[in-house]
């Protein structure tokens, strides 16, 4: 049984508000005593029959005010509890007037939050990102332009304070069901992901969605946790706390593949947790299932696992129906000799990287922004080159601008630029639904790409569209509106960033 | 039209400048250098000793205006600007003591009584079952005295007592214990304002209301009685078990 | 609160940076705030660098900065005496002139300033006229002074001269004294830089006729509690740099039998009273220097930053912090920004000018601004506005006042202790309610509003402070 009182002097609060508080304090913590009186000489008397008579609370005056708590807690802490509540009025009904806040320390001094979402410029970012996990806020670090430097000591910090460091240059989360930044509008369930990369996790949570799965927690951890500065020290944090987490029955990380040293850590740890672990690893070598982990390589691969692994069933098949083939066949038929290339345009960074590397699976002479290898680097990226693979959201083309996932018109010249080219023959689009994004992406591409059909016509060739929707039907942007807009305009429209990918190259492979 | 006790502007202990003692939503209390306090109070609050009833039901926590008191003989000066009022003075109200008739009030109020104790006192506290007893032992005694300052609120529940349990004096009998003199040594300034006025015999609008609702009229007596038990946090529940108890002891001698 | 214990909570978000993503957080009915943030210390990275070197120091810091506001807070101030500046000021001169703000020289000084000085220059009899008085200043030795060098405080021009008469105020906490001159009224007055001769002799009048007056008063009451009229008249609608009406009321009160039993004839104590009681800015004269006395009291503590004097003449305006009491950090002063008079605007405007944001450096005048919202007409802004900028200086003190309460605000204490390393972090600089003075000497006031220190000022002084300590 601990004891606290506290004496303030000269204090006149209002009884409704001394009851009240009392009652509220006494109900919410379970001490035993919760008192709140003027020290008058008698009400001393009363206060020190009950234990709680210190010095303090005897050399007080009929005009102060004594606070008295006994409880098998910490009584202090509701002691000072009850004073600041007091002291701030907190209890008196009125209307709060706008306060306006410049910084986090003056907020925190009267609320009490629990997430702080940075996307101030890089250079402050790791700065305000540290203040907020001094004072036990997690963080989702949207920002860009964070030192590999900064990013290891700010996620050491939240390792140590068992905070979650979301990024930097984190775009999605979705965190106890609510969608933060971009993310998508997915079933609430027990499959718990964590992501080092922005789109990929977007597809991931949309595909588990549409084989009948439901996310518990989406966590993203920024594109470079698994490199060998940081070593995987979020994701494998995610894991842990997942592992813990009562809504999560199935862990999935999605990345693209982990320098060795980290891989070796996370599958040390994906063996050792409780429950089921699939790492999708996007492009990374082929490995063998083990009990309880499971290794894909591709991110509806993934998606099916985890689904199957929780629910033991999927809904739907990713296969590419005949139906769709067929009209690919059709499609491809009306290209003209001169038509070769794939010209892939992308808003999203991961579903860009999995379609170059399905690209260069099958087509030979493959360019990309995104490239590593010299052969496959664009001389320019604003001039496409035999089969290019775009991501429009890369830095070079946002300086300045914002994501095309915000604003996909600055895609729009582009489309036109590659219906000019007499060598393009398919020309593959993604659209990205949900928080965050664009209210109507495909609306505002449209008269683009019949733009582009008509130059192609005018000049007697056909252009073949390929595009994925990434989201589901709950979004607030329409889902089934979309896809009919596009079909409209002849555009092929699939179930999986994959199989338009796939799609779209197997209509150039046969030209090429 | 703002109304004001009178005796602010009779009783030289109310002459002065006057700076803010405490402050709620429908009550500034302000002090002199006589530590004298006047109530300014919005429309909501009924009219009383000491008190300048302002004509609109102000928040006074959300507003702006926050003026400056000065009373300067009859004269009423808020931020400097004398302002125009209309006198209130006391009602008073002499009752004879009916025994059967009181009987009834004594049963109803212990009724009403006993459904508030529950809400208003937490069974497990020892604090709050040393509070009721011993308030209840002193008063079935007569040992107003030994209340004083006693329990919680900012007027003490046991002044709340004592301020009840002189008010049925005030209704039946014509005198009145000083008892002001020990309770501003005893309890806190605010609660030996309220018993200054009890013991001028100057009562409130709203008690007067509260003798004719229960001895002479009886119409919505469960509602104004309601209506007093929201007073305060527990101030309404003290003064209506003073009063019971008066009644009580009342009843003995007679 | 650890991951797996948000797991499962309802989320409260701070968004810093792009609002972009906000009205998604809406839809989803999300509890958030929008931090009004803004990169510290303006952007400067090297001065965030220096935060950082602070941020590992905080605990000595934060403990000479508390040691700074308790001191403060237990000061004391009477007015115990008036008399001529060359008696009762420690280290003035017979040929000294002081003068507001940082140190400064007669080349450079403000218009309204330099016409103060040869209206002193006249009262002094030196020399008959103003112009003689040019004269005098090229062929006679003059050592101009800030009056904080000798702990003394003047509003506007500020011009305090060997005979002038001050008020002398004692800290018997500290055992300290702090001076101020006289209010001579509003308007045609010498700190506003008029010179003619109406000021001259009314300020003639204020040392033969009244000075004596008020001195024998004060030795018969004992002296003056003027902080405590202070915490009286913020509950009254004062602020004590540009309201001071309550203050100067409850100061008359006090003062009046005490003329009344002076050994002087009926009419000279009839007028002394009369000239407290039409001038509703006398207080401001005991308002500052019981500001300065509060300062000095909380002057030289080793490691604190927490600023002691803000001040300014007209050209720029300098500030001090505790732990270096000899160094100013000055920067060209900005304009105010508020209501002219019928017939002026900005740019008949004198810059910022005077000591008497010593009062805000103390935590009263726009810093309470609260308990006077009636000054915030002057800037044409609104209520909310004055709620605004008393709240908003919490964020860049180090503690409050709860001497000083503000009743609109729920009683909240006023703000006290600008800490530079807040000021540098938030980027919100103190708030200054000020007068505004014609630029041209001898024209007088011509509006109000509000102002701020330049930010350079504080960049000045945590590169000064921040040097202190080692890396």
């Amino acid at each position: 049984m601990s004891k606290f009182t506290k004496v303030l002097k000269d204090s006149y609060f209002d009884s409704v508000t001394l009851m009240s508080l009392s009652a509220k304090i006494k109900k919410e913590t379970k001490a035993s005593e919760v008192t709140v009186l003027m020290a008058t000489d008698m009400n001393k008397d009363l206060i020190s029959k009950v234990g709680l008579g210190t010095d303090d609370v005897l050399n007080a005056g009929q005009n102060d005010c004594v606070i008295g708590v006994a409880c098998d807690g910490d009584a202090e802490e509701i002691v000072n509890r009850i004073v600041k509540e007091l002291e701030d009025g907190n209890n008196q009904k009125k209307e709060k007037k706008e306060v306006v806040y410049h910084t986090q320390a003056q907020f925190y001094k009267e609320e009490d939050p629990n997430i702080v979402v940075i996307s101030a410029p890089g250079k402050y970012a790791a700065r305000e990102a540290k203040i907020a996990l001094e004072n036990g806020k997690h963080v989702m670090l949207f920002s860009d332009n964070v030192t590999e430097e900064e990013e290891l000591s700010l996620k050491q910090l939240a390792c140590e304070k068992e905070l979650l460091l979301m990024g930097p240059d984190c775009g999605t989360t979705i965190l106890n069901g609510v969608g933060l930044c971009f993310a998508n509008n997915v079933t609430r369930g027990n499959i718990g992901i964590v992501g080092a990369s922005g789109t990929g996790l977007q597809e991931v949570t949309v595909l588990i969605d549409k084989q009948g799965g439901g996310i518990s927690q989406a966590l993203g951890v920024g594109g470079r946790d698994l490199h060998s500065e940081i070593g995987g020290l979020m994701t494998m944090q995610c894991m842990k706390a997942l592992d813990q987490d009562e809504q999560t029955s199935t862990i999935v990380v999605v990345s693209k593949p982990p320098a060795s040293d980290v891989e070796e850590k996370v599958v040390q740890l994906a063996r050792t947790l409780s429950k089921p672990v699939v790492l999708i690893f996007i492009d990374g070598q082929p490995r063998e299932d083990e009990n309880g982990v499971y290794y894909c390589s591709k991110l509806s691969e993934g998606a099916c696992k985890a689904v199957e692994v929780t629910n033991h069933s999927l809904k739907t098949s990713f296969d590419l129906s005949s139906d769709v083939l067929d009209v690919c066949a059709r499609e491809q038929s009306k290209l003209t000799p001169n038509q070769k290339y794939l010209r892939a345009l992308y808003c999203g960074g991961t579903l860009c990287s999995e379609a170059l590397s399905i690209t260069r699976g099958v087509l030979k002479k493959v360019k990309s922004n995104l490239a590593k290898k010299e052969e496959e680097k664009l001389s320019d990226p604003l001039v496409s080159e035999y089969n290019t693979i775009i991501d429009m959201g890369d830095d070079f083309f946002t300086n300045g601008k914002p994501h095309p996932m915000i604003e996909p018109s600055i895609r729009l010249d582009r489309i036109v630029q590659e219906a000019k080219d007499p060598t393009t023959a398919v020309i593959l689009l993604d659209f990205e639904l949900g928080y965050g994004s664009h209210d109507d992406p495909v609306g505002i591409t449209i008269d683009a790409i019949q733009e582009a059909r008509q130059i192609a016509e005018n000049e007697g060739r056909y252009l073949v569209f390929v595009a994925y929707i990434c989201g589901t039907e709950k979004e607030k942007q329409s889902y089934t509106t979309a896809k009919k807009l596009l079909e409209e305009n002849s555009v092929i429209v699939t179930n999986t960033n994959e199989q338009a990918a796939t799609l779209a190259v197997n209509v150039c492979k046969e030209v090429q | 039209m703002i109304s004001v006790d009178e005796y602010l502007l009779s009783d030289g202990r109310y002459q002065g400048i006057y700076h803010l003692h405490s402050g709620y939503k429908k009550v500034l209390n302000f002090v002199n250098e006589n530590r004298a306090i006047v109530s300014v109070v919005n429309a909501s609050i009924s009219r009383g000793p000491a008190r300048i009833q302002l004509d609109e039901d102000i928040d006074f926590l959300t507003t702006n205006k926050y003026e400056a008191l000065r009373i300067c003989e009859r004269n009423l000066h808020i931020s400097d600007e004398a302002i125009p009022y209309e006198l209130w003075k006391a009602k008073s109200l002499k009752l004879s003591f009916h025994y059967d008739k009181v009987q009834c009030v004594i049963a109803y109020l212990g009724k009403r009584l006993q459904q508030q104790e529950q809400e208003l006192f937490d069974s497990h506290s020892k604090v709050d079952q040393l509070i009721v007893e011993t308030i209840k032992t002193n008063l079935k005694q007569g040992q107003l005295e030994s209340l004083l300052g006693f329990g919680m609120g900012l007027t003490p529940l046991g002044d709340d007592c004592i301020f009840g349990y002189l008010f049925g004096m005030n209704l039946f009998d014509t005198s009145i214990p000083d008892i002001y003199s020990i309770a501003k040594e005893k309890t806190t300034l605010i609660s030996s304002e309220f018993l200054y006025h009890m013991n001028q015999q100057r009562i409130s609008d709203a008690l007067y209301k509260l003798g004719k609702c229960l001895f002479v009229d009886e119409k919505n007596v469960d509602d104004y009685i309601s209506e007093i038990l929201h007073y305060g946090s527990s101030s309404g529940y003290g003064i209506l078990l003073g009063l019971k108890n008066y009644l009580e002891r009342r009843s003995q001698n007679v | 609160m650890k991951i797996n214990e948000l797991f499962g909570k309802d989320l409260y978000v701070v968004n810093i940076g792009s609002p972009t993503f906000l009205k998604d957080l809406d839809s989803q009915n999300v509890k958030y705030e929008n931090l009004e943030w803004a990169p510290p210390a303006h952007g400067d990275v090297e001065l965030i660098k220096v935060l950082d070197k602070l941020e590992r120091h905080k605990e000595e810091i934060d403990k000479a900065n508390d040691e700074v506001v308790a001191k403060v807070k237990a000061a004391q101030g009477k007015l115990v005496d008036c008399k001529k500046a060359i008696d009762a000021i420690p280290g003035m001169k017979p040929n000294m002139i002081l003068h507001s703000g940082p140190v400064q020289d007669w080349e450079h000084m403000a218009d309204p300033q330099k016409g103060a000085v040869l209206g002193a220059i006249v009262f002094e009899g030196w020399a008959s006229t103003v112009e003689e008085a040019e004269e005098y200043l090229k062929t006679h030795e003059i050592i101009f002074s800030p009056n904080h060098h000798l702990n003394s405080v003047g509003p506007m021009a500020g011009v305090v001269s060997p005979s002038m008469p001050v008020h002398v105020l004692y800290d018997e906490v500290n055992d300290t004294y702090a001076y101020c001159p006289l209010n001579e009224g509003l308007g045609g007055v010498l700190r506003f830089g008029k010179n003619t001769p109406d000021v001259i002799e009314r300020l003639l009048w204020m040392k033969n006729d009244f000075m004596p007056v008020l001195a024998e008063a004060l030795k018969i009451c004992g002296g003056i509690d003027v902080r405590n009229i202070i915490m009286q008249a913020l509950n009254m609608g004062d602020e004590c740099h540009n309201r001071n009406k309550a203050a100067t009321s409850l100061f008359f009160r006090e003062i009046t039998i005490p003329i009344m039993k002076t050994s002087f004839p009926e009419e000279q104590k009839e007028k002394a009273l009369a000239f407290i009681t039409n001038n509703e800015h006398y207080f401001l004269n005991l308002s500052m220097p019981y500001c300065k006395l509060a300062q000095l009291a909380g002057t030289g503590v080793k490691n604190a930053s927490i600023v002691t004097i803000m001040s300014r003449n007209g050209y720029e305006f300098g500030i001090k912090i505790s732990c270096l009491p000899d160094e100013w950090f000055v920067a060209p002063a900005l304009m105010v920004k508020g209501l002219y008079f019928p017939g002026y605007s900005e740019e008949d405007a004198a810059p910022d000018l005077g000591d008497s944001c010593i009062t805000e450096t103390n935590g009263i005048g726009g810093f309470a601004m609260a308990a006077s919202p009636a000054i915030v007409k002057f800037v044409g802004g609104t209520v909310a506005d004055a709620f605004n900028y008393s709240q908003s200086m919490q964020e860049i003190t180090w503690s409050n006042n709860p001497n000083f309460t503000l009743p609109a605000l729920d009683f909240k204490p006023s703000a006290l202790g600008i800490d530079i390393r807040k000021v540098i972090e938030s980027g919100v600089l103190p708030i200054i309610n000020s007068g505004i003075a014609h630029k041209k000497a001898g024209i007088g006031q011509i509006g109000a509003g509000l102002v701020t220190p330049p930010f350079e000022c504080f960049r000045k002084a945590i590169i000064a402070f921040a040097d202190q300590f080692e890396d």
